[in-house]
């Protein structure tokens, strides 16, 4: 993909917001993203809004309190890829030469919930008869746990490094680090999942402005190029299925390094779909940041760590940063943004060039995963 | 338009020595389903006709299940590996060891109707 680039982010610390609206949590971020960007909110010429539990026109009831209207905005679903999904749509119409300032908004609230798993819809044979997220991703860990001879030991050294990177950062929903005994001692969720071994649900909203090569230049400021914007969705399969290598991603990582031109090993840094930990340890091999089998030893060596050989979610991840399913992809491309233009203070990648961010999810019988989306993002200055 | 996931159809056969789940079986392609499908979604045929699965497969992982939206908690949730190249989601019920990866696993069908699969022939049902 060329001429495509993020001139602006924004986003707002993750957090419990029970008191909020939509329109409340995202607008903060909003304006951060434009300031940053350098643009009016008038000057924007098209809104993409990626939510799952915000009900009708979230975006449009954004845009209201900002005295914007008259211009396209489309907002969309995607489970866990929702945010991601309308950077990708955003993505098109630049490229495309449909819409020259492009709002990307990612925002959800998940507190409306009261807590507990994610609701997943009652039409679904599997959901119906007890299959909740944890219990697929659990379901993923003893299988891998089985296959690899590893230990719950090595699912925890993910919570633990995701709660290092987030206590770096102040937009993070968990602030503070822990240790593997305290992860393996916090409550079970879905055997053999710990309560720190799953995402915080919590508020958030986070935005960037996407913008053409002409339009980056016109407005002079810090600039990341997006070299790649992947959406892909998930396959039905009856029988048979390997949960340690779920192929969604695997197919969106391979359209997006070609898309990109560059490989796995360019990479500086990654910001994955981190909601349980044992997706981490699975991504690693998914995305081709090790070779199969060796995700076990690339945790244990230290090697995903910031200041390792790719850092993974540097931001803290979903662990640590917090899940408020919608905005996730949008808070990526903002840590994306951040780090490639030497913003992300103590938690940053040092000279890095290239990064990915990578969104999946969803929970539909048959379907290793209902969607995913994948960029990749050059620092370009 | 029906449904296609065709929740209201019987899911087990009772009053046997040999109960089974009820699945569809598509006459035009010869996949099977379960549940019960009123269109097959290999080949897009709708000649789906009842059909009894085998009630022994391979269990291919489980876990147990703390926190729920939906059930009551806790409780034991695995997918199996039927002859004929099916996966489903079961409860599994009865003991289960690190060994039980890929091991046989048996339908037990309880007295009011409930069922679930179980690595001991033995195991009560819920």
């Amino acid at each position: 993909m060329r001429n495509v680039n993020i001139v602006g982010a924004g986003m707002i610390a993750f957090g419990r917001y029970p008191d909020s609206s939509y329109a409340g949590l995202a607008v903060p971020a909003v304006l951060a993203a434009l300031a940053e960007a350098g643009v009016d909110a008038r000057e924007v010429t098209e809104v993409f809004c990626g939510h799952s539990f915000g009900g009708p026109l979230v975006g449009q009831r954004i845009l209201k309190d900002l005295g914007v209207g008259g211009i396209p905005v489309t907002n969309v679903e995607n489970a866990c890829s929702g945010g991601a999904s309308a950077l990708h749509l955003a993505c098109r119409a630049v490229s495309e030469g449909k819409t020259r300032i492009a709002l990307v908004i990612g925002v959800e609230k998940l507190t409306q919930f009261g807590g507990g798993t994610l609701p997943l819809p009652s039409e679904d044979w599997e959901a119906r008869n007890g299959i909740v997220m944890p219990a697929v991703y659990a379901m993923r860990a003893q299988r891998f746990l089985h296959e690899r001879g590893a230990s719950v030991e090595d699912l925890a050294a993910v919570a633990v490094k995701a709660r290092s990177n987030g206590s770096l950062n102040p937009f993070a929903q968990l602030q503070s680090e822990t240790t593997v005994e305290a992860v393996l001692a916090s409550r079970p969720i879905a055997d053999p999942l710990t309560l720190f071994q799953c995402c915080p649900t919590g508020d958030g909203a986070a935005a960037v402005v996407v913008v053409s090569d002409d339009v980056a230049a016109a407005l002079a400021g810090r600039r990341v190029a997006i070299r790649a914007s992947v959406l892909h969705s998930g396959s039905i399969e009856r029988g048979f299925r390997d949960m340690t290598f779920p192929e969604i991603s695997a197919a969106s990582a391979r359209d997006a390094y070609a898309e990109a031109g560059i490989a796995a090993a360019d990479l500086d840094l990654v910001e994955l779909h981190d909601a349980f930990t044992i997706a981490e340890l699975v991504y690693y091999e998914v995305l081709g940041l090790c070779a199969p089998g060796e995700s076990v030893a690339m945790i244990r060596d230290g090697e995903t760590t910031l200041g390792g050989r790719v850092a993974v979610n540097p931001s803290g991840g979903l662990l640590s940063k917090g899940h408020p399913v919608g905005a996730s992809g949008i808070a990526q491309a903002a840590e994306m943004y951040w780090q490639l233009t030497n913003q992300a203070g103590r938690r940053s990648v040092p000279d890095a060039r290239f990064g990915m961010s990578h969104v999946t999810g969803g929970g539909i019988s048959g379907l290793d995963h209902g969607a995913c989306a994948i960029h990749i993002y050059e620092g370009v200055g | 338009m029906p449904d296609l996931t065709a929740f209201d159809l019987a899911t087990v056969t009772s009053g046997t020595d040999d109960p089974r789940l009820v699945g569809s079986l598509c006459q035009n392609c010869g996949a099977t389903y379960f549940p019960q499908r009123l269109i097959c979604f290999e080949c897009r045929s709708e000649a789906l006709e009842p059909h009894l699965l085998p009630s022994t497969g391979a269990l291919y992982a489980w876990t147990t299940v703390h926190v729920s939206s939906t059930r009551q908690t806790p409780y034991t949730v695995g997918y199996i590996d039927l002859p004929g190249g099916l996966r489903i989601l079961s409860d599994i019920t009865g003991p289960l060891t690190d060994d039980d990866f890929d091991a046989e696993v048996h339908l037990v069908v309880g007295d009011s109707g409930g069922w679930s699969f179980s690595a001991r022939q033995n195991a009560g049902v819920r």
